[in-house]
């Protein structure tokens, strides 16, 4: 398994991820999604195009990201192509809290309209 | 293949996360031989890693993991349209109550997402466990009409 993060127009961070995110390969999302978070970002793509297999364990780092970045009124994203991982996140219920999409365009805009609501939101407490 | 008969075959595995992909192998190759679909093949590998899963995390303690030599041990019937699994291990047991009683919540904790997982990928699903006597998780896969 691979995993790679970059900054994508200095306001989110992309995680690509491939190959089968299980037990054993789970860690190395796990680390990198802590060092993005303890870095100070707030919104995160994840991309599972090229993820063949997921499980419950790639499935509760996920979910911890969605928490820690919900914590700091921001939000995740997830990418997922592929129907055998796609029924992993509907049958657990957990599309809608990762706001699962099918590109990383549609991702990126996901985040954005939340990013948005949340600027709009901060701007009504200010006043 | 007799349909009364079925084919066994028994994996004997270190307790360690780098085999759960060996299992999955195995048990692609294994379940195709009882006529099962892609489809059906993909949710058993979903239920027995998560199977394997609890094994890895909950059935031995740190001290046990590190320094013994503790086992998964995998059982599959493969008859035609039906495959039957047994994940087992030698660990400290549960009482499975507790666990059914979370499992049962119309949706999973965290800590439930394996065994919600197994139960909504197979079409039988069983917990025999005891504290102090390992555990026991069962559950079949037949291939969909």
């Amino acid at each position: 398994m691979a995993v790679k993060a970059q900054v994508v127009e200095d306001w989110y961070v992309l995680v690509r991820v491939s190959g089968e995110l299980d037990a054993y390969m789970a860690p190395e999302l796990r680390e990198t999604v802590e060092q993005v978070l303890d870095g100070g970002a707030r919104w995160l793509l994840i991309d599972l195009s090229d993820v063949e297999y997921l499980d419950s364990v790639g499935l509760g780092i996920m979910i911890g990201a969605a928490q820690r970045a919900s914590e700091r009124e921001g939000d995740i994203a997830v990418v997922c192509t592929r129907p055998n991982v796609m029924r992993v996140l509907e049958v657990s219920g957990t599309k809608e809290l990762l706001n699962v999409v099918g590109t990383v365009e549609e991702g990126r805009a996901k985040l954005s309209a939340a990013r948005d609501k949340a600027a709009s939101q901060a701007g009504r407490g200010e006043g | 293949m007799s349909s009364l008969k079925p084919d066994v075959l028994r994996f004997d595995l270190p307790c360690q996360e780098k085999y759960l992909q060996v299992v999955r192998l195995a048990l692609h190759g294994a379940a195709s031989r009882a006529g099962l679909t892609i489809e059906d093949i993909e949710d058993l590998t979903v239920a027995v890693s998560e199977a394997c899963n609890n094994v890895l995390y909950h059935a031995f303690d740190e001290e046990t993991l590190r320094t013994g030599d503790p086992r998964m041990l995998i059982t599959l019937h493969i008859s035609d349209g039906e495959v039957r699994v047994e994940v087992e291990d030698q660990g400290h047991g549960f009482d499975p109550k507790h666990v059914l009683a979370a499992d049962q919540s119309e949706l999973p904790t965290t800590q439930s997402y394996g065994l919600y997982l197994i139960r909504a990928f197979t079409d039988e699903m069983k917990i025999e466990s005891a504290p102090g006597s390992g555990t026991r998780i069962s559950f079949v896969k037949r291939v969909s009409k």
